[in-house]
């Protein structure tokens, strides 16, 4: 197991559980909602330096000899990636907490309301394409991170006992 | 200085999309500022302040804790995203199993 699909799974499933709680500003409240918004933008960059030997391969090979698998990988993850940005710039426009507390005021405009949630729910689809189409690494990996180690402790617990 | 090079590209990239869709919504003429521009921040609540929030979401600012519908939406959707995802892949799995 490398340290490097560990770091991956832990930093998505961070991420993951941090996209939920924004998916919901009337339970986490707006100001969290809003500052916890920020905090996934950074770890959205750290998981595309993380995949970026794959982003820059596909990139290439594109049009040429990728598979059509990879080919709707990517298009969907710049989909994703073009949504997320169209979700953080409607909510940085609309917010209520986090740019006043920065001394930002901007003005006010219901388009960028609609947008956001438009785009929140978009995410959401978009987001169970990207982990359904990477299910299967999911599951692996996390198989390997959390139950190797038990099922060794088994094994030795076991030729211990024998 | 890679990693470094690899941000820039990122921020560049997003700032770029950013730019085009600021642009957009400008252009398009929504961007008419509303009677009430600035005193977001002098009286955030205010029903003035609040009605920017046009769908009744503004009792979120307190953030009580209650049941986590967005939570829950949010799961069936992504869980409806991938079902489909899913089945088009198995369809597709079974039909070149037929043709072959």
């Amino acid at each position: 197991m490398s340290n490097s699909n560990r770091t991956k799974l832990l930093l998505d499933i961070g991420t993951f559980l941090a996209f939920l709680i924004t998916m919901d500003p009337r339970f986490s409240g707006l100001a969290i909602h809003e500052w916890l918004s920020i905090a996934l933008a950074g770890t959205i960059i750290i998981h595309l330096l993380l995949n970026w030997e794959w982003i820059v391969n596909v990139t290439r090979r594109l049009f040429v000899k990728a598979t059509n698998g990879a080919r709707i990988n990517y298009v969907l993850n710049w989909l994703l990636f073009i949504d997320g940005i169209l979700i953080m710039l409607s909510g940085i426009m609309i917010s209520e907490s986090a740019m006043p507390a920065l001394g930002v005021t901007l003005p006010m405009n219901f388009a960028w309301r609609s947008m956001h949630d438009i785009s929140a729910n978009l995410a959401l689809l978009i987001m169970g394409l990207h982990l359904a189409m990477h299910w299967n690494w999911i599951v692996t990996t996390f198989k390997r991170v959390f139950f190797s180690k038990v099922k060794k402790q088994v094994s030795l617990s076991a030729r211990q006992e024998a | 200085m890679k990693i470094v090079f690899q941000v820039l590209v990122i921020l560049v990239i997003a700032a770029l999309i950013g730019g085009l869709m600021y642009a957009g919504v400008s252009a398009a003429g929504s961007s008419s500022v509303s009677s009430f521009n600035g005193e977001r921040l002098e009286q955030p609540s205010t029903l003035e302040g609040r009605e920017f929030r046009p769908d009744g979401d503004h009792d979120e600012r307190d953030g009580e804790a209650g049941f986590p519908g967005g939570v829950v939406k949010a799961l069936v959707l992504m869980s409806f995203a991938g079902g489909v995802y899913s089945v088009a892949v198995w369809a597709g799995k079974k039909a070149k199993q037929a043709t072959a």
